[in-house]
């Protein structure tokens, strides 16, 4: 009896920590997908804060459109 | 013992060795005895690969080599399926086609002529000289540092040139950046690329007979005594096994190649890199594959497959008339001044609004689609603009909403069919468009098909649940005015129809007064 309510602990345990695995790898995939958000934003500042400080409408929309193609 | 049949090639083997199979005396298709066989009564089958079985009809004379000792394991005259004439793998235009390393038919070295490897060289030089304009230490990687070293020559079995470049950076994030800040360096040099990931990219040569050559361009970067190169590779590497760039020949022309080649050969393709393997499969570690997935291809879009999808009809103009969203609008607005098309297709309902005196904006990732409807709106001087935008890139929504957002006056947006096809991310990218695009005042006409969540195998439209997508644009600060479910009419699937507005302050969250009128269509339009 006690040995089966051990194994059945351990299997508990082995269960809880699989679990415990796959939240960790899924937080560590969206800890790296980050790196990409944080990328796009500072590209898209370095290249429109420029010209929009500049108040220049035609070099914002040659920047939107040089974005766009090339992302 | 062989025997040869529609199901495949019958053999017996004790080892496991690359064998080439061969039709008329070309090479086009390579298995290993055992790893790619399964076994039934007797013997072994290899069976037919699903790309070439389409081509077996007909007689040819077939031949089974072993591809290290060259010797001819069978060699007769067979007939397979009913046709009379002679077995011919090619493609459209006639040329050979072969099995290549990822098990696509594709036009493998082995079968191209010398003046079609000249302008690979060519093309491969043109590459180079881009990336190390840009202060990139760039070098020929993959299949084709193999070849080189292994023999000086392209593989046979191989199908595309590999170059790789290692970062001057040590974080994905500085690696990222510097990937779009080089892609848009190499396009300024007037060469076409196409992103496939964020440090990965092809770049796009012209060739003389007007056909596209795509030359793949890995980033690769080292971190912590790492080696991460896209797309395959994570292993402890020194920096001095990659620079400073050494030179190897291949086909005659000199090329750049890691310091010590053979040590990426052997992080790439194992200790025995030097015995060619027409079949080598290459599993890339789960880890591995996390890592880089997890750094640099999140997000990657359905492009190509859209512009698969349509590529038949692509200069072609609709036939059908306006969707029944289309009428919706028309019904709820009148014929709008503006509309801002997101996801637009083959830009039918575009052009249909155009051509009523709508100032027309068509944004979608796939532009290749909307040729038919772009070229006749330009014949009839209607007012069609088409415009890049990928939700899946925060740079791009958030420049094109930001672009639209100066302009003045209020916009309808119509959305149809999109949000099914990207993903939860994709999804906030609408939202927080529209968000911007909106406040001004204006609404968007959102048509997607509705239902349990559900993708099934190759559809490129998911199924969203309705209380999935009112919950997000509430959250984003839409407020739904208007809700229609119904079904399309060509195939039953349930679709449903919003009218959201954003204007503000009160389209706030916590500010919401209830006001949506539902109805229940048993026909949507």
């Amino acid at each position: 009896m006690s040995r089966n309510s051990t194994r059945s602990g351990d299997d508990d345990a082995i269960a809880e920590l699989r679990k415990r695995v796959s939240q960790l790898e899924a937080e560590m995939q969206e800890s790296r997908r980050l790196n990409r958000r944080l990328a796009e934003m500072t590209d898209l500042l370095q290249e429109l804060l420029l010209p929009a400080a500049k108040q220049d409408t035609t070099a914002i929309a040659a920047a939107v459109s040089r974005l766009n193609q090339a992302l | 013992m062989l025997s040869v049949d529609r199901l495949g090639i019958h053999i017996q083997a004790a080892t496991d060795h690359a064998v080439d199979v061969g039709f008329d005396g070309r090479r086009v298709w390579s298995f290993w005895t055992l790893r790619d066989t399964t076994a039934e009564p007797g013997s072994l089958l290899a069976e037919w690969p699903p790309p070439l079985r389409p081509f077996l009809d007909g007689s040819t004379r077939l031949t089974v080599t072993d591809h290290l000792s060259g010797m001819t394991l069978y060699d007769a005259e067979v007939a397979l399926g009913s046709a009379g004439g002679r077995i011919a793998v090619d493609n459209a235009r006639g040329n050979p086609l072969g099995i290549d390393k990822s098990g696509k038919l594709t036009q493998t070295f082995d079968t191209r002529g010398d003046d079609d490897v000249a302008s690979l060289l060519d093309a491969m030089g043109i590459a180079f000289g881009a990336l190390q304009d840009f202060g990139m230490d760039a070098f020929l990687a993959y299949g084709s540092l193999l070849g080189a070293v292994r023999s000086g020559r392209l593989i046979g079995h191989d199908s595309d040139a590999d170059l790789g470049y290692v970062s001057r950076h040590e974080h994905p994030y500085d690696v990222i950046m510097e990937s779009m800040a080089l892609r848009r360096a190499v396009e300024a040099t007037g060469l076409r690329t196409r992103r496939y990931s964020s440090s990965a990219f092809k770049v796009l040569v012209d060739e003389a007979d007007g056909s596209i050559r795509g030359l793949d361009v890995f980033g690769g970067f080292l971190m912590g005594g790492d080696l991460h190169l896209m797309g395959e590779l994570s292993v402890p590497f020194q920096r001095d096994w990659l620079l400073p760039l050494s030179t190897v020949t291949l086909e005659g022309r000199p090329f750049p190649a890691p310091a010590q080649p053979e040590r990426l050969l052997e992080a790439t393709y194992g200790a025995n890199w030097r015995v060619p393997d027409p079949a080598y499969h290459y599993q890339t570690p789960r880890l591995t594959d996390r890592r880089l997935s997890g750094w640099f291809r999140e997000g990657s879009s359905f492009e190509r497959k859209w512009e698969a999808r349509f590529a038949p009809v692509a200069h072609t103009v609709p036939s059908e008339g306006p969707s029944s969203l289309a009428r919706l609008v028309v019904e709820r607005e009148g014929i709008p001044a503006r509309v801002v098309d997101l996801g637009w297709g083959r830009g039918g309902d575009a052009l249909w609004f155009a051509r009523q005196g709508s100032a027309v904006t068509g944004f979608d990732y796939a532009q290749r689609s909307s040729i038919g409807v772009r070229r006749t709106a330009e014949q009839e001087k209607l007012d069609v603009r088409s415009e890049r935008l990928n939700f899946l890139d925060v740079r791009s929504w958030m420049s094109q909403a930001s672009r639209l957002a100066h302009e003045q006056g209020p916009r309808t947006i119509f959305c149809r069919q999109v949000i099914e096809a990207t993903t939860a991310f994709g999804r906030d990218g609408v939202w927080r468009f529209c968000d911007m695009v909106l406040r001004d005042g204006g609404r968007l006409y959102l048509e997607f098909h509705s239902g349990p969540r559900s993708r099934h195998g190759k559809d490129l439209l998911a199924v969203l649940p309705i209380d999935l997508v009112t919950k997000e644009i509430e959250d984003r600060g839409g407020r739904i005015t208007e809700v229609s479910k119904g079904s399309q009419n060509d195939d039953d699937r349930p679709i449903c129809q919003l009218v959201v507005e954003w204007q503000r302050p009160q389209s706030r969250p916590d500010d919401r007064s209830g006001g949506t009128d539902e109805q229940e269509l048993n026909q949507v339009r």
